[in-house]
């Protein structure tokens, strides 16, 4: 079977209503007639021989790269990269992909008799894996191997003795990385590129590296001039990366990058209707919808985000690339936007979505206000390439309950951010000028990083540079259904109704808007023409 | 003439109280405040004068009074019936001047010798409130000799009597007193140049506090805790860093301190915590959020507070009293900064230079001019919506509200905005 392409709908009369997600819910919303929606396409046909597709990756890699096989030899030291819990969302069913690449390369290194082996996650910095999920994402079997001996590491950006720094860029960017795997014989970095934004020079250079070198990029200049990040050949987050990948391979750090692509098959059978267009729901379909839809609705918030945390999607390969970084990141860009890409023409004047219960930085947690902001205008605002969906001056409508409430234990530093930054100013440029220093180097919260499951004191910062390139973009935000403080709070008005929420948008963008509606998850990518 | 008089009744100060949480107008219905007409109180001595007041203030510790929400500590201190207001700007029948009034009675207005506390300057801790030429009381507004700023003449010793430039407004001058136990409060604390500090409480003691840390030690890393947006702009407006809530009083603790926390357990915390509301929650987080071997000073009026004085054991926190006014004791250097280095009323001690803090507290609102404060003037004949007023200053976009005396024949039954 062929997977459908991705469209754009135009609503008319007969259109039924349209699933738009709030939060840990969801429910049906009718949009007037003229909007559009824009529907992901379907997911790809998988893989048929997912062992089969690494093994013929790893020993036919591209570029000017060797073998795996060939490139493995007693007595060196290798380490392992991988990509961390923020990949993929949900997280997969077991096993997930990166088990299945790692494994393959451990039997490879074991056959070829090396045995100085390390795994390293690459958080960046994120806030460390649990036990739990480090053994969802390699499996039980090369977890409990590589434990007790220490040899399962979590990269540590704040620890000056397992960092080293390689200089500076042409542009004067400190490179600083993580020393062991800067150090080791071979470095085998194994990625998941869920979205475009992920992977290329960008896993080195910023899953394995210092705040010192990160803050090169992850600035508010870079953001606003990165249109789209998800679109790495106008990103100038991509264009940092790219020169410090390429100042790594120069200082001698032998990368072997192994890439891959998933499907969109977002949701598991019981929650297969949030996949499907609407008019083609079943009965069964509607009867799942209103009965979840309800319980959810019903449900305390720690109840409703428990049951969603514990979806897992089926997500399949659809791809695997191994060898020279840039060239193998050229073909996962081609599978990603085979997969998600959908042409739309023209801008929008009001640009809806629905937001669901997870993003990147909120895998088994809350999801606070900051990152609510972050999701919709880091993320989906920038799931373009060419011009953004939604016009210079225009609105965009956010639906999610965004309350809030924050995860102490993940993301201590985002409270303070809420508190004492954003009371202050909602300024990207402001809050990094006056606040971001403080908190990169309070000593609280790197304890908490290095120690505890806390991401870094400056995460919340890149959380509002995600958005800086919408929030200089836009004309208003308006939160439908959301808590009215914590929406003023970031700088948004509040709507109880789409209806009004479009009345309020009309007042920026005028009478008679145009309106495009995000139908995502599952995630999609509009080339806007 | 008129007056606002607290008696002695057993039955309507129980019901005061038990109507006061409320309904502040019940309360007062049935409380044992009245308006009444009573004679010119009598001059003890020639020593004392007659005063007019212009703008008497209602402050947090009267409100206690009226509503009788205070402890019983205070009764023997207070002679009745006796009519409140002690924070007072008139005019001396006598000549005509415009004076503030420094309300306690200690020992010179009571025509006794100095005791050893108002010897060496510290009046506040006067060991004669209860004896000499008048009755008890430890201010004007607590004693029946003496009449109180909440009518149309009270007297006052020509000690207690400062005069009033020009250049200050009523409104500036009422605040006089007020601002000298702020002063008083902050001077005490010794702050370090860049102290890091929390003012918990931003109604016009809080705020007062706040205009005086920022007199005394501009440089000092300031977070308010206020709870209306009158307060939170009025903190900003006197040089507040950051605006808070109280909640979020022992997370800004540790920010500002980059203290590492367990818990409610902060590693470091605020050099002093000024706790200008005294309620168990405030003087609970103040001593959660102050360092180790920190400061916690109550600046307003507690009552009975049940607290959990661990951290304050295992903290080793200081926490201190501080009432009214003395005099306080300065580097010359902060004098210099001060710029009051030339004023006469200043005595050298060596290393360091006192001065009255009445007196302080005139130059310093010379300065300041925070008159903006009085948001409210009331007649005395609505004094019922005055003081419901004054007691929900916050959430009625009110800071220090004021019976306002300077049309005394006033049958105005409305509130007049200042």
């Amino acid at each position: 079977m062929t997977s459908r392409p991705g469209f754009v709908l135009e609503v008319d009369r007969s259109t039924p209503p349209t699933l738009m997600w709030h939060g840990n819910s969801y429910r049906l919303e009718r949009f007037p007639t003229g909007t559009r929606i824009l529907y992901p396409p379907e997911p790809q046909e998988p893989i048929a021989d997912p062992r089969g597709a690494v093994e013929e990756a790893l020993e036919n890699p591209v570029g000017d790269s060797q073998p795996l096989s060939t490139l493995l030899t007693k007595g060196m030291r290798l380490v392992i990269a991988f990509d961390d819990v923020s990949l993929p969302l949900p997280q997969m069913q077991a096993p997930d992909v990166r088990q299945l690449v790692i494994e393959a390369v451990l039997e490879k290194a074991a056959a070829a008799g090396v045995d100085d082996v390390y795994l390293v996650a690459a958080l960046a910095l994120h806030r460390r894996m649990t036990e739990g999920e480090l053994r969802h994402a390699l499996g039980s079997r090369i977890y409990d191997a590589l434990t007790p001996r220490k040899r399962l590491l979590q990269h540590d950006a704040e620890d000056p003795s397992n960092l080293v720094d390689l200089g500076t860029t042409e542009q004067g960017e400190v490179v600083e990385i993580n020393k062991l795997a800067a150090e080791a014989d071979l470095l085998v970095y194994v990625n998941i590129n869920l979205v475009s934004m992920d992977g290329g020079h960008k896993s080195v250079a910023t899953g394995l590296a210092s705040y010192r070198s990160i803050r090169h990029h992850h600035n508010v200049k870079t953001m606003v001039h990165s249109r789209s990040f998800m679109d790495m050949h106008h990103s100038e987050l991509h264009s940092s990366n790219w020169r410090m990948g390429r100042h790594i391979a120069a200082q001698g750090v032998k990368i072997f990058q192994i890439e891959t692509t998933l499907n969109t098959d977002t949701f598991p059978k019981a929650f297969e209707f949030l996949s499907k267009r609407e008019w083609e729901w079943t009965l069964k379909d509607r009867s799942t919808f209103i009965a979840s839809s309800k319980s959810l609705k019903a449900s305390p918030d720690w109840l409703s985000r428990d049951i969603m945390h514990k979806i897992r999607s089926p997500y399949k390969l659809t791809g695997v690339t191994a060898g020279e970084v840039e060239q193998v990141h050229a073909k996962t860009l081609d599978k990603v936007f085979s997969q998600q890409l959908v042409t739309v023409e023209g801008q929008t004047d009001i640009l809806t979505m629905g937001l669901p219960f997870v993003g990147p930085y909120n895998v088994n947690s809350i999801m606070n206000p900051i990152l609510v902001y972050c999701l919709a205008l880091g993320y989906f605002f920038n799931m373009y390439v060419g011009k953004p969906l939604v016009r210079e001056g225009g609105v965009v409508i956010i639906s999610h309950p965004n309350k809030a409430e924050f995860d102490p234990a993940f993301h201590p530093s985002y409270i303070d951010f809420y508190e004492q930054v954003l009371t202050e100013t909602t300024d990207p440029a402001e809050i990094e000028s006056r606040f971001e220093e403080s908190f990169a180097t309070d000593p609280w919260y790197i304890h908490l990083y290095r120690k505890g499951n806390a991401y870094h004191g400056v995460h919340p910062f890149y959380m509002w540079y995600w958005g800086a390139h919408a929030l200089d973009h836009l004309g208003g935000v308006i939160v439908l259904g959301g808590d009215p403080k914590a929406t003023k709070r970031l700088g948004f008005q509040s709507a109880s109704t789409m209806m009004d929420a479009i009345e309020m948008a009309k007042s920026i963008v005028g009478d008679d808007p145009s309106i495009t509606h995000l139908h995502s998850p599952p995630l999609v990518m509009a080339e806007v023409i | 003439m008129r007056s606002l008089v607290v008696e002695h009744n057993i039955r309507r100060m129980v019901s005061a109280k038990l109507l006061a949480d409320t309904s502040v107008k019940r309360s007062l219905q049935w409380g044992p405040l009245a308006l009444k007409e009573v004679g010119a109180p009598k001059a003890p001595t020639s020593q004392w004068l007659r005063v007019q007041p212009r703008l008497s203030g209602i402050c947090g510790s009267d409100l206690a009074t009226v509503l009788a929400s205070t402890t019983r500590y205070f009764e023997p201190l207070v002679s009745f019936p006796f009519t409140p207001g002690h924070e007072v700007v008139g005019v001396a029948t006598k000549d005509q001047t415009r004076v503030v009034l420094e309300a306690a009675l200690t020992c010179k207005p009571r025509g006794l010798r100095p005791c050893r506390y108002c010897s060496l300057g510290q009046e506040q801790l006067c060991e004669s409130v209860a004896v000499g030429d008048v009755k008890q009381g430890i201010q004007i507004g607590y004693c029946s000799s003496t009449g109180g700023g909440w009518s149309q003449e009270l007297v006052a010793h020509h000690s207690q009597l400062w005069p009033v430039k020009d250049s200050l407004s009523d409104e500036d001058a009422v605040l006089i007193e007020p601002f000298a136990c702020a002063l008083h409060a902050v001077a005490t604390a010794k702050l370090q140049k860049h102290a890091v500090v929390a003012v918990v409480g931003a109604g016009s003691v809080g705020l007062l506090t706040v205009a005086a840390i920022k007199y005394l030690s501009p440089h000092v890393n300031l977070s308010v805790v206020a709870k209306h947006p009158i307060q939170r702009d009025s903190a900003l407006k006197l040089g507040a860093n950051e605006v808070i809530r109280e909640e979020e009083l022992g997370r800004s603790a540790r920010r500002n301190t980059r203290a590492f926390r367990s818990g409610d357990w902060l590693s470091s915390g605020y050099d002093v915590v000024f706790d200008c509301v005294g309620s168990s929650t405030s003087l609970s987080s103040s001593i959660k959020s102050a360092k180790p071997g920190g400061q916690v000073v109550a600046v307003g009026m507690p009552s009975y507070t049940g607290i959990d004085l661990t951290p304050l054991w295992h903290r080793e926190i200081n926490l201190r009293g501080t009432y009214a006014y003395g005099t306080e004791s300065f580097s010359k250097k902060t004098i210099e900064h001060l710029d009051l280095s030339e004023q006469a009323s200043l005595i050298d001690n060596g290393d360091t230079v006192s001065i009255r803090t009445f007196d302080l507290a005139i130059l310093a609102m010379e300065r300041l001019k925070l008159g903006w404060m009085v948001t409210h003037g009331f007649p005395l004949e609505n004094y019922s919506q005055a003081i419901e007023k004054a007691a929900h200053a916050g959430s009625q976009d009110a800071i220090k509200v004021v019976f306002d005396l300077r049309k005394t024949k006033s049958t105005s039954k409305g509130t007049n905005d200042l």
